[in-house]
């Protein structure tokens, strides 16, 4: 696949995405041209060992021209938007007819259609404007520069809008097990060993939004939950430190979030290097000369890792910020209170909504059939394909007002 | 949007709705009060409760089933009449705000004794009233879609810390067996009956099933996971603690998995996988049992500010709640609560669902 697209110099497009003429045809109907392709270049996020190392570029008609090769079928439809009053910005929401569910198709055109602005800069201007609440932390639509992680998305019946100008191609409706989805795991050989990883995730998951939570109200309140043995190693680690265990964690998670920042403000080598030694150098200097204690930076670099196996850009710095959240409620009311900011954070998970597809489908509502591609990998000769986005029949019809 | 296409509901949901709807405060100290009246022969108490339960389990399934789109405060008009209706309406109310109250109180005294000893109550009670009230204002699918979420976290634990009991067990505990006659047995056997308040949900869930035909096995799986748990409690309480030492423990459930010690384990005690699930268990309960009293003032009274009648609820809740003097008042009131429950989840459902067989009553499908 990589060479298909190295090899050959010219995309076919379609002219009428640019004249703003014929909403909702065939993507591949009308005149069709030829433009330079821009060089693909493989970018650093959702890399994979497997799969395509093309990516969308900034220019929506090369974007569209992918996809229409990718899936040349004249279900393809594409429905056609210029945004901004000043910048007219072309946005293409695209779709398989024969796929997508329609009460969210037109739910998707119609807050497209109302976004008043004069001009948009990037996809996210658009998914700030088309998603159901952007006061929650979770990301109700998902973002992707991948053709085939695309075109997966619109085998399921989801939508994708493309903005002219920005490579993030938007995805929804979404739900949580799709923003922990990576294309990895759909090219694995072996679905027992994609499952695993999958699993690794939620674990990983829980561990970055909970484990400093956890480990500040145990220590603090309830340390007679520990077993004895680790008990004793948490006191001997803490036995000449200054500080309250909660102003520890506090400590370690903000180092952490400082040299985040710092490795994506220097994105080089150099960089990296800078933060890695200066990432050491803080700690070891801190538990030598006894300012923290050790168990506090075992679970504060622990539940950093964890957060890198979160795929999601959104939601991985979503459960940072969660996790302040919860060591604060920790902080103030131990177990107690880590146990009402995750009912707090569950409650929201169970009635947010993404273009009215609960957020946790299909794990709630409880929807086994749709488990083989989300939460686990079920083994099947072809992509796996499942319920989630479908309109359910009219009977099912209930709103409870 | 019309977002209603996901809003109906599995029929296997019912199963864990049921789990997580039973589960709170009184599966970690119903085995005092069945032990209070069956002794050593708790165990066979459970045992015939929980058959109890399952055949009232069924009979409501059976007296929904009946009527698919509406739920009992609904269908009841059509069988007892409309006062009385009214009548048996506002009585479930008070009851479940009753429910609701010790609920909260129990939560409040559990919390200074295992939590916060120093915090006044009143503050975190006021934070996990909040986060009810967030959830309750939200309706019953999204209710039922947290249980799916929480039920593992509820679940998991119960089941590990279950076997860890049986591992210390002294079956000596258990004899003579009913050596008190059949009637202490039975008195048990009401009042764990009676413990697994909540059941009377299947009556509100039906109206949000995709396919109410469907609900008899998973309510069967839901309560018999329920009763199952129980009986392993039961059997860990009484084998490990004795007789006596569960009717002196304020928390029997907490002291027995205090003493359960296996070699080679990672940890040397488990209160956390009790902990946690159990208030993982009170809150789901807190949350259902808002919304329904909730949802019952808003229909029988015909008030719209659906917001509005949660807060009030819930201050009245919170309000009562303190009103409890102290753990004797709560542990009476509890009590007496129990056979109170076994009128309204078993009793008023089987009187009706024969007044409904006998007179052919079902709803419409409309």
């Amino acid at each position: 696949m990589l060479d298909f697209f190295r090899k050959k110099k010219h995309i076919s497009i379609d002219k009428t995405a640019m004249s703003g003429e014929g909403n909702n045809k065939p993507c591949m109907e009308g005149e069709i041209t030829q433009v330079p392709l821009i060089d693909v270049t493989s970018r650093d996020l959702q890399q994979t060992l497997r799969g395509t190392k093309a990516r969308f570029s900034e220019n929506i008609d090369y974007n569209i021209s992918i996809l229409t090769h990718r899936l040349p079928s004249r279900e393809l439809l594409c429905q056609r938007f210029h945004i901004g009053t000043l910048s007219q910005t072309r946005v293409v929401m695209v779709y398989l007819g024969d796929t997508a569910n329609p009460g969210i198709v037109s739910e998707i055109k119609d807050r497209i259609g109302a976004i008043k602005t004069k001009t948009v800069m990037d996809s996210i201007y658009i998914e700030r404007n088309i998603e159901d609440s952007h006061i929650s932390p979770f990301p109700q639509v998902e973002t992707s520069q991948r053709p085939d992680v695309t075109e997966s998305a619109l085998l399921q019946g989801r939508i994708a809008v493309f903005v002219d100008g920005s490579p993030d191609v938007i995805l929804a409706p979404t739900t949580f097990f799709d923003l922990m989805d990576t294309p990895d795991d759909a090219y694995m050989r072996w679905p027992v060993a994609a499952s695993f990883y999958r699993a690794a995730r939620y674990i990983m998951f829980l561990i970055a939004a909970s484990l400093p939570a956890l480990y500040v109200a145990l220590t603090s309140y309830n340390p007679e939950m520990f077993p004895t043995k680790l008990l004793w190693l948490i006191v001997a680690s803490r036995e000449e430190t200054p500080f309250p265990i909660y102003i520890e964690a506090f400590i370690m998670m903000g180092i952490i979030e400082a040299i985040r920042m710092m490795m994506i403000r220097i994105p080089t080598q150099v960089g990296a290097t800078i933060a890695l030694l200066s990432g050491i150098t803080l700690v070891i200097a801190g538990i030598f000369s006894n300012f923290i204690g050790a168990g506090v930076v075992v679970i504060a670099t622990l539940s950093m890792i964890s957060s890198f196996g979160i795929p999601n850009f959104d939601l991985r710095i979503s459960i940072r910020i969660i996790q302040f959240f919860t060591v604060s409620m920790a902080t103030l009311f131990g177990i107690f209170g880590f146990a009402v900011s995750a009912f707090a954070i569950g409650a929201h998970m169970a009635s947010l909504k993404s273009f009215g597809i609960p957020f946790m489908a299909p794990l709630a509502p409880l929807e086994p059939s749709g488990w083989g591609h989300t939460v686990f990998r079920q083994s099947s000769e072809t992509m796996p394909l499942d319920e989630t986005y479908k309109p359910l029949p009219a009977k099912g019809d209930f709103d409870e007002g | 949007m019309r977002d209603s296409v996901k809003d109906k509901l599995d029929p296997r949901i019912l199963a864990i709705t049921i789990i997580v709807a039973l589960f709170e405060f009184e599966t970690f100290a119903f085995a005092k009060g069945v032990v209070k009246f069956a002794k050593q022969d708790a165990w066979i108490s459970v045992l015939l409760g929980g058959l109890i339960g399952l055949a009232g389990t069924f009979l409501l399934v059976k007296l929904a089933e009946r009527f698919p789109k509406e739920n009992f405060f609904q269908f009841n008009k059509k069988i007892w009449g409309q006062p009385l209706a009214f009548i048996i309406a506002v009585a479930s109310l008070v009851y479940w705000l009753g429910y609701l109250v010790i609920l909260y109180k129990d939560t409040s005294m559990a919390t200074e004794y295992f939590f916060l000893k120093r915090t006044p109550t009143l503050i975190p009670m006021a934070l996990f009233a909040g986060v009810v009230l967030w959830l309750a204002v939200y309706g019953l699918t999204s209710i039922v879609r947290f249980f799916q979420i929480f039920v593992w976290f509820l679940i998991l634990p119960l089941i590990f810390v279950s076997i860890l009991f049986l591992s210390a067990v002294d079956f000596k505990n258990f004899f003579p067996v009913m050596s008190h006659g059949i009637l202490p047995v039975i008195l048990g056997a009401v009042y764990y009956a009676g413990a697994l308040q909540g059941l009377e949900v299947i009556l509100f869930l039906m109206p949000f099933i995709s396919d109410t035909k469907k609900t008899v096995t998973p309510a069967l799986i839901g309560t018999g996971t329920v009763f199952l748990i129980t009986f392993v409690h039961i059997i860990g309480a009484v084998g490990i603690l004795g007789v006596e030492r569960v009717q002196k423990e304020v928390y029997p459930g907490v002291a027995t998995m205090t003493i359960p010690e296996i070699p080679g384990m990672m940890g040397d005690r488990y209160e956390l996988f009790l902990t946690l699930p159990w208030i993982t268990g009170v809150f789901a309960t807190i949350a259902l049992f808002t919304y329904l009293v909730s949802d019952g003032f808003g229909q029988i009274f015909n008030i719209k500010y659906k917001k509005a009648i949660v807060i009030a609820v819930s201050l009245l809740i919170i309000t009562g709640a303190f009103l409890i003097p102290n753990l004797a008042w709560a542990s009476m009131l509890r009590e007496n609560l129990n056979f109170i429950t076994f009128s309204f989840v078993y009793i008023l459902p089987i009187i009706t669902f024969i007044i409904t067989a006998i007179r052919k009553k079902r709803g419409t499908n409309e």
